[in-house]
């Protein structure tokens, strides 16, 4: 497994193939779909974002409250392909890169490679365990869409693999390849 | 006449407790078939099913829940037909059950008023609910909280009357491959056959809440359960999380209807390795 720490080893980060486990330590922003489509509203009306998109690094999840005395509720990747819409888009205005579970569609995976980005992936229903790898987490734009709001989270050592590296190998079709 | 009368306060605290129960544990034969799942050797196939394994000790040790989606919350409500439930309905304690929980237990709130205006309810209410009256003077009440990823990738057909076992192995494995990593596999299938084009989907879910390595008493469904798990864990190549290698699924169960002559009806539900349900007869 190897450690990266965001946002120091962003370029790093573009060289691992697909498959590579990571342990990602750094700051991320949530957004599954409802978040999805507003931050795609509010980039072709040309307004400001909630938080700074380039170089971001966004997780597609939509986290269960935290308990008293806890830092995070369950926490964890929902299925990517429905953000694939907005994806190219969000790649076009600098994300980083997205952590989520499952394949994108042939124009996203195009996307990840014409610019350059990566997209990470991770286990589902894990949510307890990943949760144990968040430091902090806090709601910091569309608080009224519940769980769908975006939260900053600062991961540590949160485990991940290379879902798609900058070649455009895919984790999803490593089978084939391999054998 | 006979009735036996339960009371409102009486359903929503057994409601209450089964909501509690399948969110940090799982039923003991899904934990089993987890814990001693083939992981198909070295890779993110294996890491994956290792933080499965992991994730089960947490949820339960902490009081975190075990998936970040806790559900849709279902029941299954066999209600004998002499009970009466007295001071309030059924309805309603269920869904007060869920309400209370869903906040008291940190659970998600995953529920939106309408597909097109996509507001939260804020209480993961409304719950969906499925009765059968039953003889006798018992209630039956099963709980099951089911993701939605899971649910995104089941399907429905009306195959040929003469579509027989071969049809339904077929439609299963393009169920799943379809499916890839997205249901969060490995996985458990509920297969509804027969009925109408209304009535299987329910029996494939109904199907999903009979317990692990437990077969369908007709031999014929016995074995046809057995069959479909070997054909999908050989061809479809899903593996777990998708990841190509290990096993893609746990465990299969069959629920059967008659049907129209002119029809075979078919549905897969499909559900994630996290079966979260639970069980109570008052």
């Amino acid at each position: 497994m190897i450690s990266i720490h965001l946002p120091a080893d962003k370029e790093k980060l573009l060289t691992f193939p697909a498959g590579t486990p990571l342990a990602l330590t750094g700051t991320v922003f949530t957004a599954r779909d409802l978040a999805h489509r507003r931050l795609a509203q509010m980039i072709r009306k040309k307004q400001e974002l909630p938080f700074e998109l380039k170089d971001s690094l966004i997780f597609y999840a939509g986290p269960a409250p935290a308990p008293p005395g806890q830092i995070c509720g369950a926490i964890g990747p929902t299925t990517s392909r429905r953000m694939d819409p907005y994806t190219p888009l969000l790649l076009e205005h600098g994300m980083l890169g997205a952590l989520g579970k499952g394949r994108r569609g042939s124009e996203t995976r195009e996307a990840f490679i014409r610019f350059q980005r990566v997209y990470l992936v991770t286990a589902g229903g894990a949510a307890a365990l990943l949760s144990r790898h968040v430091r902090k987490i806090a709601p910091i734009a569309f608080e009224d869409l519940g769980p769908e709001a975006v939260y900053k989270v600062e991961l540590f050592e949160f485990p991940c693999f290379v879902g798609l590296d900058i070649q455009g190998n895919d984790i999803y079709n490593m089978r084939e390849e391999s054998s | 006449m006979f009735c036996r009368s339960i009371g409102y306060q009486t359903v929503l605290r057994a409601a209450e407790d089964l909501i509690q129960k399948a969110s940090f544990r799982l039923p003991e034969g899904v934990e089993k078939a987890l814990r001693s799942a083939d992981s198909g050797g070295d890779g993110p196939g294996r890491d994956s099913l290792e933080m499965i394994q992991r994730n089960m000790d947490v949820s339960a040790r902490e009081k975190v829940p075990l998936c970040q989606d806790t559900g849709l919350a279902f029941f299954y409500i066999r209600l004998g037909g002499s009970v009466v439930i007295e001071g309030g309905s059924l309805e309603g304690a269920l869904n007060e059950a869920a309400a209370s929980q869903y906040a008291s237990l940190f659970l998600r709130k995953s529920v939106v008023k309408s597909p097109l205006r996509r507001i939260n309810t804020g209480t993961n209410t409304p719950v969906i609910i499925h009765y059968e009256i039953v003889e006798g003077d018992e209630l039956e009440i099963n709980f099951m909280a089911k993701g939605g990823g899971s649910e995104n990738k089941s399907r429905m057909s009306m195959l040929n009357t003469d579509a027989g076992e071969e049809g339904v192995l077929q439609f299963v494995l393009d169920t799943v491959t379809e499916a890839g990593p997205d249901p969060c596999p490995p996985l458990f299938l509920g297969i509804g056959m027969g009925g109408s084009f209304d009535h299987a989907p329910w029996l494939a879910k109904k199907a999903l809440f009979r317990p692990v390595r437990q077969r369908h008493p007709d031999p014929l469904m016995a074995a046809l359960e057995e069959k479909i798990t070997s054909h999908v864990n050989t061809l479809s190549g899903v593996g777990i999380q998708g990841f190509g290698r290990g096993v893609t699924v746990l465990d299969t169960f069959i629920e059967t209807a008659p049907c129209h002559i002119a029809s075979f009806p078919l549905a897969v539900n499909i559900n994630c390795h996290s079966a979260r349900y639970a069980q109570v007869v008052l």
